[in-house]
């Protein structure tokens, strides 16, 4: 792991720290350059990890749709369970996804009032919604825990798998995406900079070449 | 009341950046805490089980064909046989950018992407040949609204789903509305040309237009799978995304042209935009199913009903609800929120599902093109270089065919229905 290249929201911070007044503010920031703080490289780990789940459950839903249609066609032998597990994955893949899209910040907003406001008003807007995001999935998971324990021995219909390791999925991502935002809250409180929010654009540019018409 | 708390409350969280689906998640989850007669455990139910639909597994499947076949190169082909074939009609990279749209909808569920795409190549080569920076840019902008109505689009996935119609039929019903407004764009394209005689056209790479077609072929080969496949019975739309994914990793297998490094990033690329995409689906479950608990839906049946018992002033009023609300919200949350209010009283009127979708997601992606959000206008001006303002201006004289679009396809609805209805028979 190359710490240059891979501390993401903290390097940014850590640049533009140095100048801040409070030298319990530029202190920590010094040593990121050297060695990251563990926060950090924990949060990079668990996105990570993360990530790799959610493109296996991915995998999962492509295999199984193909297998599927492969199976009545090829073998004229339709599947009772490829539907079910597709589902399944399903709904861990956006769970999941949906914890390291919030450690990246890339969850889909309304862009209209903080981009016209100045700097205090920008990170208190960017606290606010990590308070925000934190209580609400907080919420959700004391009142799912009951839920995913009540329908806990009840099997899905095919594979008998029990209801609660579908809402599991929920509450596993809810936790994730809860720590997220707290971490990130932590992150701006330490540094009194917003993190940075990157456009991605470029992930959407298509490859083409208009070739010799130059 | 209560209703009109709920979405205050949720306006309130979006404005101050709250992502969507916390936006519309936490007033519900205080309603559902406050209610004495029922439990939390509910809202876990409510949005875990909408994100558990077999019709929205087609939603990572297509968002992976399209980044897939990018990294692929499969974009290249067909974007070469493009200008091969326009090589010398007068005007002919306008007609490029606005088939480019048309061909690369299953490959661009999202304008964004289109825009991206399209932008950051055709508008710098534009410009070198004469064009007007403006025309181009609005040109690719307005071009850029065909992805998501043409099937297979991933608003249409979320709105079937949303409102219980089939994938396939409103697949089918966005068909010739997306030719609708690309005729529309050839003419504006063909009148800038006739103004423009002397411009100097691409050269593009003097192949022959067989060679051209030949290598195009197996990439146009997909839309067949997806749409005919569809249309034949032979797969569900879910299916037919998965068999889609397979055949673009086949084509990039064979042409050697996608790299394993690039396949994992089309994996991390399709889980990202799934979360943000499902994570509201998730959410607008709750949402839904608390404003029909409070009967919102019947409320705004009586007041519309009240208000006129004229389908026509009815769809007007639907139009200029949704083209507000497409200012402010992205397509996908734009449907979820709106759909469970408006459907109801749709039917009400006699108007079709199917017909209903199609004006809703057109209207609510016109908003893409307007400020004060306008992400495709803040797309374009990024991949581009020119300022947002340029950007907007060059829009401006777009909005025009496209409202065109809108009227035909909001009061005739032939245009959206009478596809699915063929195939049905």
């Amino acid at each position: 792991m190359n710490a240059g290249n891979d501390t993401g929201p903290e390097n940014p911070a850590a640049d533009d720290g140095s100048f801040d007044s409070s030298p319990s503010v530029s202190d920590p920031s010094e040593s990121t350059r050297k060695s990251p703080l563990p926060l950090a490289t924990c949060v990079r780990w668990m996105v990570l990890g993360e990530k790799t789940i959610a493109c296996l459950f991915l995998l999962v839903i492509v295999s199984t749709m193909a297998a599927q249609v492969f199976a009545r066609y090829v073998f004229n032998a339709p599947f009772q369970w490829s539907e079910e597990v597709a589902r399944f994955a399903l709904i861990w893949m956006t769970f999941i996804s949906a914890a390291f899209v919030m450690a990246e910040r890339r969850h889909i907003a309304v862009d209209m009032i903080s981009s016209r406001v100045g700097t205090g008003g920008k990170l208190f807007i960017e606290c606010l919604s990590y308070v925000v995001v934190a209580a609400s999935c907080l919420l959700l998971l004391i009142g799912g825990a009951s839920f995913v324990w009540y329908v806990g021995k009840v099997g899905s219909p095919a594979l008998g798998v029990p209801k609660s390791w579908w809402y599991g999925a929920g509450m596993v991502g809810l936790f994730l995406m809860a720590s997220h935002s707290l971490v990130n809250l932590f992150q701006v409180w330490m540094t009194g900079k917003p993190l940075p929010r990157e456009t991605h654009v470029e992930e959407e540019v298509m490859q083409l070449e208009m070739e010799q018409s130059e | 009341m209560i209703l009109g708390l709920l979405v205050i409350a949720m306006m309130v969280l979006l404005f101050l950046r709250v992502p969507i689906a916390i936006s519309m998640l936490l007033p519900c989850l205080v309603y559902v805490a406050w209610s004495p007669d029922i439990t939390l455990g509910v809202s876990l139910q409510q949005t875990v089980g909408s994100v558990d639909s077999f019709p929205l597994l087609a939603v990572p499947l297509f968002i992976m064909t399209g980044y897939l076949s990018n990294a692929a190169g499969l974009a290249d082909r067909l974007f070469r046989m493009l200008l091969t074939l326009f090589k010398k009609v007068p005007g002919n990279l306008g007609f490029v950018n606005v088939f480019s749209s048309l061909m690369f909808s299953w490959m661009s569920g999202a304008a964004i992407a289109d825009a991206a795409g399209l932008g950051s190549v055709l508008v710098p080569a534009m410009k070198k040949r004469g064009y007007d920076e403006k025309f181009a840019l609005g040109l690719t902008g307005a071009s850029s609204l065909i992805g998501p109505i043409m099937p297979p689009s991933i608003p249409a996935i979320v709105y079937a789903v949303s409102a219980g119609v089939s994938v396939g039929s409103l697949f089918f019903a966005g068909v010739l509305p997306a030719l609708v407004l690309t005729s529309i764009l050839c003419v504006f394209v063909y009148r800038d040309a006739r103004k423009n005689p002397l411009r100097e056209e691409a050269n593009v790479q003097d192949i022959p237009v067989s060679e051209a077609i030949k290598s195009a072929i197996p990439v146009l080969l997909t839309p067949v799978i997806i749409l005919g496949g569809i249309l034949g019975g032979i797969f569900t739309p879910t299916e037919a995304a998965a068999a889609a994914v397979m055949w673009v990793l086949i084509l990039g297998v064979i042409y050697r042209s996608l790299s394993f490094k690039a396949f994992r990033g089309v994996l991390t690329k399709t889980a990202t935009t799934t979360g943000s995409i499902m994570l509201i689906v998730a959410a607008a479950g709750l949402f839904g199913w608390v404003i029909a608990r409070e009967q919102g839906p019947q409320a705004v049946t009586e007041a519309m009903l009240r208000f006129t018992d004229n389908p026509i002033v009815f769809l007007l009023l639907i139009n200029v609800v949704l083209l507000i609300t497409g200012m402010v919200l992205e397509p996908v949350a734009g449907l979820l929120i709106t759909v469970p209010v408006l459907l109801p009283a749709a039917i009400e009127f006699g108007i079709d599902p199917l017909h209903l979708g199609i004006v809703m997601i057109l209207n609510l992606v016109l908003g893409l093109l307007t400020p004060p959000i306008g992400l495709v206008l803040y797309v374009l001006s990024s991949v581009t270089g020119s300022s947002v303002q340029t950007v907007t201006r060059g829009t401006i004289p777009f909005l025009i065919p496209l409202l065109i679009t809108l009227i035909l396809i909001t009061f005739i609805p032939a245009f959206s229905l009478w596809l699915p209805g063929l195939l049905a028979k």
